[in-house]
């Protein structure tokens, strides 16, 4: 290694690995970046150093290779077609530029939906199986062989058996029930 | 340039904002050629860079509202304009790998340079190898490079646009050259 260190050139180098102050300062020097102390200091060992000398032509050629065919400016025209797009943009109805928070809000409330429709399916079945027992018992109930009677016999039966006796027909499942 | 020049950035957003659409063409043509050439160091196929540019202002347009004038301007559209290119060169990348039997129709046109007759043969061949490398390193590296050697920025600059520190520059621009002089080196040496 060269007393100046920059044989870290040559040598594969870490991504990781801080480069060298010499090196940075013929970064720098390279870049026009570099402080006039720095500069001379640079310039004397580039005239001891051939392997300086061949690393600052490397970022000469690599700058001058990244400029190659650079082109001159943009194309012509193409600040038109940006405005007509940007224009075309801001006519659109405020609602159509809200388009993708509309769309969350969209997907949010079809969840929503989902949710309540669902709460509100299971909530059906629920009271549909609630239902389904109550009449299962009241039918194993209606005998009342405690002769006590359920709240609904209690309160309809007294009124159907009156409507039956009135009737004349009074069927045979409420026998026992004449209270 | 002030905030409250007329003409600065800044105020040119504010009325933007404020509902005066067409002003946005002031800063379209003050910064189209700079992205342009930003964009077409990064993609490095003219007609890909246009399209790409398109997008870039675009994109500034809709995010304008998200620009808090923390920044300069102009850092802040090169900082679209960069993550755009990079979007892009991505998918371009993925296409490749994907689609093996059409990369010769997706491939970008072959850079100006290299099919300039004028062009030494030698310097056509070192510009082939030096855009092949270039492909092949990260993209920090990439972005870099094309800000410091295409652009012209100045570290300070460069700093401000990445977010990062002018020491982060530039060991970061170090590592890039000597990234790439390891690549070509092979080529150099040959």
């Amino acid at each position: 290694m060269t007393s100046n260190g920059m044989e870290d050139e040559i040598r594969p180098m870490d991504d990781r690995e801080r480069p060298t102050d010499d090196a940075l300062r013929l970064g720098r020097y390279h870049d026009d970046e570099a402080t006039p102390d720095e500069r001379t200091r640079v310039e004397r060992t580039l005239a001891a150093s051939e392997t300086e000398r061949e690393t600052l032509a490397f970022f000469g050629a690599l700058g001058g290779g990244l400029r190659h065919g650079r082109p001159s400016g943009a194309p012509a025209g193409l600040g038109s077609r940006v405005m007509a797009t940007i224009r075309r943009i801001a006519d659109d109805h405020p609602l159509i530029r809200l388009l993708p928070s509309m769309r969350r809000i969209a997907a949010v409330a079809a969840a929503a939906i989902l949710i309540v429709g669902a709460l509100w399916w299971l909530g059906r079945d629920a009271s549909d199986s609630i239902g389904t027992v109550r009449a299962g018992w009241q039918a194993v109930a209606r005998p009342d062989p405690i002769g006590r009677g359920t709240a609904p016999d209690r309160f309809y039966l007294p009124r159907l058996d009156a409507l039956y006796r009135l009737s004349g027909d009074r069927p045979a499942t409420t026998e026992g029930d004449d209270r | 340039m002030t905030d409250r020049d007329p003409t600065s950035d800044a105020e040119v957003v504010r009325r933007v904002l404020a509902g005066a659409v067409d002003d946005f063409e002031l800063l379209v043509e003050r910064y189209q050629d700079r992205i342009y050439n930003l964009v077409w160091g990064m993609v490095r196929d003219p007609g890909q860079a246009e399209d790409v540019t398109q997008e870039v202002f675009v994109k500034a347009f809709r995010k304008l509202a998200d620009f808090e004038q923390k920044s300069r301007f102009y850092t802040w559209i090169y900082r679209i304009a960069i993550n755009r290119s990079l979007d892009f060169i991505k998918s371009r990348d993925r296409a490749r790998t994907h689609a093996v039997d059409v990369i010769h129709e997706i491939e970008p046109a072959a850079p100006t340079e290299s099919t300039d007759p004028s062009a030494p043969l030698l310097e056509r061949e070192f510009l082939e190898k030096m855009h092949e490398a270039l492909e092949a390193v990260p993209p920090k590296f990439r972005e870099i490079l094309v800000l410091r050697e295409v652009q012209g920025l100045s570290y300070e600059e460069i700093a401000e646009v990445l977010g990062c520190s002018k020491g982060t520059v530039e060991s970061r621009l170090f590592r890039a050259r000597a990234r790439l002089k390891r690549k070509l080196e092979a080529y150099c040496r040959g």
